[in-house]
Order: structure tokens, then sequence, then C-alpha cells
């Protein structure tokens, strides 16, 4: 093939171009650290890292959803643990209070500690965490037990002229957090699934105790009756609180299998989108060498022609 | 013994000084574009005597011809024309692939993660009217990024329309000038003589034209320079027929006006099947999955756009808003603007920019002021039934798609680079000035030259010596 003078500097010039090209797309591989910067260069990966963030964010959110979920079961737990530890001494009292060797005054204190174990499971079914009321069903707003002038209500309804029917209603309620893709946790609590509601409600109960042990003519049927029913709602208590201690040793669980997923999805998604730095230095140098060899024989050869040569 | 040999000599000194103003016309020429070689071809004349022995009567400049196939150019032609089709595609798809911007930290991907996150943090905090808020804002953003990708394509595919004109425009300035040159050429060869630089330039006119539109170059018996494009003349002789670019379609996908190709003082509707215009009008029109253009994505986006104000309208408008400053909580709330829904005009509705408490997460009716509904109905927004999985992956395949078409572009844009420059090295290897060829010439017919004007100092002293014997 005859090559021409301008032919020779074309082709000079259009290599030395495509060197150039290579050399900017390996410079920014190597800088951002990435194999691809649009997804045309590599269709197939750039969709697949699109699908793998995507998948990425619902992880980070479950495991949000879970950390949140996990503070409230705790609380719900905590709050349980105290209000077992309030019955108990209610049930302590009582028991001293059927003992003949304590007199009217001794049963009065006794009263006060029943009181105040009242007090103390009320305060601690309005627990909030956050703004967050752990009691209160779906209402995490505002305070869920209340006392309206005399009457003990859950969420603005009388605790215990409570119908069966509504009680269900509210203890039916939930309130789930995702924790997978087809998987959620229920976190829903309503205080009257610790106090019960209508006539045997345990607040009715502590109170009828409180003024059973105030009562100088008390007597020691009603007071047996009630440490039967204490003991009923601490039973019920501390099996609904080891349910909890279940839901959380779950959640734990899921927690674990969800962070594995997030290291595996990031560990596809580095070998997606990621170079292999090595490699891409390598071959940038490869490229830089070829580069300043092309310019060192190009700059020599389109210098001369035979002019120079022709005295 | 003659005297010719002083003709001869003087036949041999003409041709050399011709022949080395050829060389050094090229030699000037090598960096002009277009130009072709030229070569001085000469033949031996014959000597006078009849009958006789004789020496021959020196040499003849017969012509100066230009090293150029004819085959190569048409070759070149048909390749450059579809190499500027694809290149224009090629361009226009990374533009709309830099549209969108994926995959980044900002595109409409990304976005619709947020939003998917912002609506899931507000579930678990429907009570709480700053999680409302931000998922308002989210959904403001991701409209925002809708708008902004679709006004970005609609005003991309009025600079297409633009580059159609302009490219008509080219398209018929060459005309003109072929048609000058055509005229020119004509009138410089009525002596029988060659009008090489004319020449030239109508190449270099031809082939620049054959990047514009795909035509179909020739020269009749009659010496008439004929041009077509798919079957219809452009020009033939002095004879043109030019194109005219109308504004007077509309796109039905975008709304813009477009522009359509007539012949010039007709009603024919001009359809060139290559070239740059070819390209730019496949990119502006291309509404299918075959040919990908503008209207094509755009669809794409205005499909994903009124997927998810339907989807989210029905669900909002199952479940029950917040009651807030005296409004009660009420059903068939809009979450976005449900009329004529496209990704230039989706909108978060009113009541929602109004305030968050529009949001109808509950499935309860929320009397008085109580803010404490359930999530239950909001819950199909984000769990795995909800249409934003759908649009995502919807989303995915587009880009997907994209992708694969930009890449397609560029790979077939890159091979017909390769074939036409292929052809153009063949053809510039033909027609090129190679410098080194000159010298070799120049050396050549200055050798000659200088050959002859010794014969005729040769002679000169033989007609002395005769002179002198004589006297």
């Amino acid at each position: 093939m005859r090559i021409s003078s301008s032919m020779m500097n074309r082709q000079f010039l259009s290599n030395l171009d495509s060197l150039y090209n290579t050399m900017s797309k390996q410079q920014t591989q190597v800088s951002t650290g990435k194999a691809f910067q649009t997804a045309s260069e590599d269709p197939i990966n750039a969709v697949k890292s699109m699908d793998i963030n995507a998948e990425l964010n619902r992880v980070e959110q479950y495991e949000n959803n879970m950390d949140e979920a996990e503070t409230i079961l705790n609380g719900q737990e905590e709050a349980m643990g105290t209000i077992t530890d309030s019955l108990s001494e209610v049930m302590e009292v009582i028991q001293q209070g059927l003992n003949s060797t304590y007199n009217d005054t001794n049963k009065e204190s006794f009263a006060q500690v029943v009181d105040a174990a009242k007090e103390n499971i009320i305060d601690f079914l309005n627990t909030d965490y956050g703004g967050k009321y752990l009691f209160g069903g779906w209402n995490t707003s505002s305070a869920p037990l209340d006392n309206e002038s005399g009457t003990y209500t859950f969420n603005g309804s009388s605790i215990e002229g409570m119908t069966d029917v509504e009680a269900e209603g509210f203890m039916s309620q939930e309130f789930k957090y995702r924790t997978g893709n087809s998987t959620d946790v229920d976190v829903a609590m309503s205080a009257i699934d610790i106090t019960g509601s209508g006539g045997d409600n345990l607040i009715s109960l502590l109170e009828s105790i409180s003024e059973e042990l105030n009562n100088p003519s008390g007597d020691n049927d009603n007071l047996n009756e009630y440490l039967e029913k204490t003991t009923d709602f601490f039973d019920d208590i501390t099996v609904k609180r080891s349910a909890i201690g279940a839901k959380m040793s779950g959640l734990e669980l899921l927690q674990d299998q969800n962070t594995a997923d997030s290291i595996s999805l990031q560990n596809l998604l580095s070998q997606v989108e990621d170079i292999d730095i090595e490699e891409a230095l390598i071959a940038y140098q490869t490229t830089q060498i070829s580069y300043q060899a092309a310019m060192s024989v190009g700059s020599s050869l389109i210098q001369q022609s035979l002019v120079d040569f022709i005295g | 013994m003659g005297f010719d040999s002083l003709s001869i000599a003087k036949s041999g000194l003409l041709a050399s000084q011709m022949a080395l103003d050829v060389t050094s016309n090229n030699i000037s020429n090598s960096n002009t574009e277009g130009y072709t070689k030229q070569r001085v071809e000469l033949s031996a004349k014959p000597g006078t005597n009849t009958g006789q022995v004789s020496a021959g009567g020196g040499v003849d400049i017969e012509e100066i011809t230009q090293t150029r196939s004819k085959y190569l150019d048409i070759q070149f032609r048909d390749e450059s024309s579809t190499n500027s089709e694809l290149f224009a595609k090629s361009d226009v798809m990374d533009n709309i692939e830099s549209i969108f911007g994926e995959p980044s930290d900002s595109g409409l991907s990304e976005n619709l993660s947020s939003f998917f996150t912002a609506l899931e943090d507000m579930a678990y905090n429907a009570q709480d009217l700053s999680f409302r808020e931000i998922v308002v804002q989210t959904a403001e953003t991701l409209t925002d990024t809708f708008h902004s990708i679709a006004s970005k394509l609609l005003d991309y595919q009025q600079d297409i329309d633009d580059s159609i004109s302009l490219t008509v425009d080219d398209i018929n300035s060459n005309i003109d000038e072929i048609q000058n040159l055509n005229d020119a050429i004509k009138k410089a060869e009525l002596n029988g003589t060659t009008a090489n630089e004319l020449r030239d330039s109508r190449n270099l006119a031809v082939d620049q034209l054959s990047q514009l539109i795909d035509i179909d170059a020739f020269e009749t018996e009659e010496g008439n320079f004929v041009i077509n494009t798919a079957g219809t003349t452009l020009i033939n002789g002095t004879f043109t027929n030019k194109l005219q670019a109308v504004v007077d379609g509309t796109d039905s996908v975008t709304g813009n006006n477009t522009t359509t190709l007539y012949w010039e003082g007709t009603s024919t509707e001009a359809n060139p099947s290559s070239g740059a215009i070819r390209g730019y009008l496949d990119v502006r029109d291309g509404d299918s999955s075959t040919e990908q253009g503008i209207p094509y994505y755009l669809s794409k986006l205005n499909d994903m756009a009124s997927a998810l104000v339907e989807s989210f309208n029905t669900i909002n408008n199952a479940g029950y808003t917040v009651p807030y400053d005296g409004n009660v909580s009420v059903q068939d709330v809009d979450f976005f603007d449900s009329e004529n829904v496209t990704a230039m005009n989706i909108t978060v509705s009113d009541d929602l920019s109004d305030s968050g408490w529009n949001i109808a997460m509950s499935s309860i009716y929320l009397e008085g002021d109580m803010n404490w509904g359930n999530s239950i109905n909001g819950q199909a927004f984000f769990d795995g039934s909800s249409s934003l999985v759908d649009l995502q992956e919807y989303y995915q395949d587009t880009i997907a798609e994209m992708a694969t078409n930009v890449s397609e572009a560029s790979s077939k844009s890159a091979n017909q680079q390769e074939m036409t420059d292929f052809i153009e090295m063949q053809k510039l290897s033909l027609s090129e000035v190679s410098i080194d060829e000159e010298m070799i010439n120049m050396v050549k017919y200055q050798q000659s030259y200088n050959a002859s004007a010794k014969l005729i100092t040769v002679i000169d002293e033989m007609m002395s010596t005769l002179i002198n014997m004589v006297g």
C-alpha cells in the first residue's frame, strides 16, 4: 500500500487518540474505583448494581425497623418486669395482711404499698420511648392510661365499663414492623392486655385490695380471693413477658440474618461495580508505555522526509 | 544529420518543466483537503521524416491526470452516509443516557428508593407530622426528577429538530455548490482539457453531501454529473432539486412541533434512507422498541408516572386522613394530581402539599382531633405488594434497555467508522501526495531537464563547428 505523507500523520494521530482515550478511561476507573461510569459501558452489571443498591436500601430499612422494634419490645419487657415486681410486692403484703400478727396500722401501711404499686404499674404502662408510648396499641402519641374523675380510661374508654368485644378490638390492634421482604414483627401491646378490662381489671383489683387492707373489719376470705386473683395476673403477665422475650430472640435471629444479607449484598455490589485496583493499575501502566513509545517513534518519524537528505 | 535534435531537446525541456510544475503543485497541495495527486502523462512523439529511418520527434505532453478511483469514491460515499447516520444516532443516544444519568446518587432510581424509605419510616411514625411532611417533600423531589428528565428530553428533541433544519440547509448549500461546480467544470472543459482542481472541489463537496444524505453520484456519457438520492434526482448537470424543512408536525408523545422534509415547492415528503439526516429523524421520532428514540423513552417515563399516580391515588383514596385544622377525617383524597398525568406534569396533590395529615395511612375513621389511627392502609405504599417495587423494576428494565441500545449504537458506529476509515485510507493511499515520492520525481525531472539542456549546448557546439568549417 502506498502511504502518503499526511496518511502517516493521520494514522499517528488516530493511534495516539485511541491510546489517549484508553488512558483516560483507565485513569477514571482507577480514580473512582468503579469499573463503569455510565450504564452503557456495561449494561448488565449497571442494572445489577441498581438492583443490588435497591435491595441494600431495603435491607438497611429492615435493619432500622428491627432496631426500632427491638427498642420497643425491650421497653415493654422491662416495664412488664417492673410490673411483676410490683405485683409480687402486693402479693407479699396481702400474705402479711392475712397474718394476724399485724395490726391495723401495719395494714394501713400495707395498703400504701399496694397504692404505690398501683401508681407504679400505671406509670409503667404509660412509659414512652422517644415520644412513643409502648402500651397504647395503635396509639403511640398519647399516654394510654388516664384517670378521668376517678374512672380509669384506656385511650379514652373506661376500663371498667369496657365490653369484651371492645377490649378484644383494642387487644387485636397490630403495629407491624417489616423485618424482611415477607416477614414482620408485631410490637403493638395494649395496657388492657396487662390490666384486663371490665369488672375484673387489675387496677380495680388493686384498689379493692387497698380498700380491704384499710378496712379494720377486713375479711380474710376477701384477701385470700384477691391474692389468688393477683397471682393469676402475675402469672399471666409473666407468660406475656416471656412471649415478648421469645419475640426478641426471634428478632435477634432475623437481625443476624439481615446483617449477613447486607454483607453478602455489599460483596456482590463490589464484585459488580468495583475494579481490581492492581489489575487496573497494571493495565494503565501498559497503556502509558505504549503511549510513550508511540510518541517517541512518531515524533522521530514525522519530522523526516527525503527533503532532509537531498543536498 | 538534421537538426531535429534541437526541437527534440526543446520538447524534453518543456516536458521536464511541466513535470516539475506539476510536482511543485503537488507538493504545495500536499495538505490541501480533497486534493488529488496529479501526474504528467508523457508520450513519445514520432519522427517527421517519413519513409526514412527516423529518431523520433521528442516527447509530447499528453495530459495532466489525477490518480483517483471512481469505484473507491462510490464505496466511500456509501459507507460515509451510513457512518454519519450511525454516528448521529450514537451521539444522540449518549446524550439521552446522560439525561437519565444512571447509575447515580441523584437519579430517578435513587429518588424512588428515598421515597420508599420515607414512606416506610412514616408508617412507623404516622402520628408524627414531621415524618409525613418528609414524605411530601420526598414525593416532590421525585416529581421534580420526573420533570427534569422529561423536560431535558423535550428540549433535546427540539434541538435535534433544529439540527434537522440545519442539515437541510447544509444539504441545499452543498447542492448549490455542486451545481456551480458542474457549470464551471463544463465551461472549463469545453476545449477538451480536464479541470482537475475544479473536479477535486466537486468531489470534496459530494463527499460532504454523502455524509448528510445517502447519494448515488455518477457522470453520464454526455458529461452530465448526476446525483440521486433514493431514486430521486438531486442534481443533474445544472438542474437541481432541493429539500425544504417545514415545521408542520406535532410529536404525539412529546407534543413538540416537528419539522417535515418536503421536496422544494411540492407537497411530496422526502424520505432519506441514510446519512446524518436519517439518524436525526430516527432518534427524533423513534417510539418503538425496534426504533428507540426520544418519544420511546419519554413514553416509558410517562407510563411510570401514570402508574405511580394511579396506584398511589387508589391506596390513598381507600384510607382515612388525619383530622387537622378543623378538617375531619375523610376518604378519597388524592396523593398526586390525577388529571392527564405525564412525566412532565406529575405533581403532588394540593391536599398533600397543604398538609402531610392528608396521607391516608389509617384504615379506620379518626374522630375528633385523634391523630393515632393505624398505618394499615398505608402499608400498601411500600410493602411487598407495592407498585413502587414494580416501578423500580420497570425503571431498571428501561435503563437496561437504554444502556444496551447505547452500547449497541456506539459499537455499530465504531465498526462503521473503522470500515469508513479503511476505505478512506485506500482512497487516500491512491490520491494523496507523498512528499518522498515528489522529491524523487523532482530529482528525476531535474536531471532530465539538465540532460536536455546539456544536449542543446552540445548541438550549439556542433553548429558552431559546422559554421566555422564553412566560414
